[in-house]
């Protein structure tokens, strides 16, 4: 995985924070959002966790999976948030 | 899933001269468990039996194709029973390619030389028999297609050009991979993620080394909760990846994969 700028670790963190909480309120811009997070963190820690989420969305919605991907957003915004603090060390 | 329906497919694709009937048969196997292949196989005979009765040649092909009723089904054009070939002969409909599957399978037994052609948005027919390939809309009553009538089904259902390479004959495991694309959509579309599944492992029974569908495969997986199988299917990409920033993704996400499920149970 590539060493990722800060700036772009906190911009996935955001974007994957905002598509996990689109996908509790069961709001359609949730799959946007999670499109958006997924290109931003391509190639970054969080990105493979995100890319999938991103695919599950595209999904006809379903309970279960619509938890998934909100597992997998939190995931890769953990990710993202380690790749932060381990920058700022 | 049948484990000897799938190395059946294997097997058909691996021939010089695959037969497109069995390989759809195949594939029809999956979701019918209790199918004949074989049985079905002699309905495909029967058909190519009548060809020759009508006076063989394209014309005898075609003569029987029609008289047997078959035709496209306009009204539920999406239904995934238009994909199998046992269910295009029970009820008479089904989709282009289907069409043109059964087509090239029964001109195939007579000794006519036939081809799919997959054209981007519709699957049509050419007759190879004369100097010049003679393209047929199976899906039309076996119409024949100049080359207007080309450009517009190209241009109403893909909404582009009709160029040269659109119209070159598919290969049998190409237009086997799009009857299962289509499946997989019609799938996706009424909510069956289980059966879309089955198409996708056996696209990956077609091309085995297909990132895209092997991609498909872990979506699916993951969807259905069968985390432990989404990570191994995850995983077995990693054999095919050399030390890099690709396998370190494919790695990173069989890691998502494992501490998703340990997240969801």
């Amino acid at each position: 995985m590539a060493r990722p700028l800060t700036a772009d670790a906190l911009r996935v963190a955001h974007l994957s924070a905002q598509a996990e909480m689109a996908l509790v309120r069961r709001d359609p811009v949730a799959g946007p959002l999670l499109a958006q997070a997924a290109r931003a963190a391509d190639g970054l820690p969080g990105g493979p966790s995100l890319a999938l989420a991103a695919r599950l969305v595209r999904l006809p919605a379903d309970d279960a999976v619509r938890k998934a991907a909100q597992a997998l957003c939190r995931i890769g915004a953990q990710e993202a948030q380690a790749a932060v603090l381990g920058a700022a060390r | 899933m049948s484990e000897a329906t799938r190395a059946r497919l294997a097997r058909v694709l691996e021939r010089a001269v695959p037969d497109l009937a069995e390989a759809n048969l195949c594939i029809a196997a999956e979701a019918y468990p209790g199918l004949s292949v074989d049985a079905q196989m002699g309905r495909v005979d029967a058909l190519a039996d009548e060809a020759r009765m009508l006076g063989g040649g394209a014309g005898g092909v075609v003569r029987a194709l029609r008289q047997a009723g078959l035709r496209g089904d306009r009204e539920e054009y999406d239904d995934p029973r238009n994909s199998f070939l046992n269910e295009v002969l029970d009820r008479r409909l089904g989709l282009p390619i289907a069409l043109a599957a059964l087509s090239v399978a029964v001109a195939g037994r007579v000794g006519v030389p036939f081809a799919g052609v997959g054209m981007p948005g519709h699957y049509v027919v050419a007759d190879l028999s004369g100097p010049d390939p003679r393209y047929l809309d199976a899906f039309d009553g076996w119409a024949p297609l100049g080359p207007e009538d080309l450009a517009r089904r190209v241009r109403e259902t893909a909404g582009m050009a009709l160029r040269d390479e659109h119209l070159r004959p598919a290969g049998a495991r190409e237009t086997v991979v799009r009857m299962l694309a289509n499946l997989e959509a019609a799938y996706v579309r009424r909510r069956r993620p289980a059966d879309a599944l089955w198409t996708v492992e056996l696209a990956l029974v077609c091309e085995p080394g297909d990132a895209a569908a092997r991609e498909r495969e872990v979506t699916l997986l993951t969807a259905l909760g069968r985390y432990a199988e989404a990570a191994a299917a995850a995983g077995r990409q990693l054999e095919d990846l050399a030390p890099g920033a690709a396998r370190d993704r494919a790695q990173a996400q069989v890691d998502a994969i494992e501490e998703l499920q340990w997240r969801m149970n």
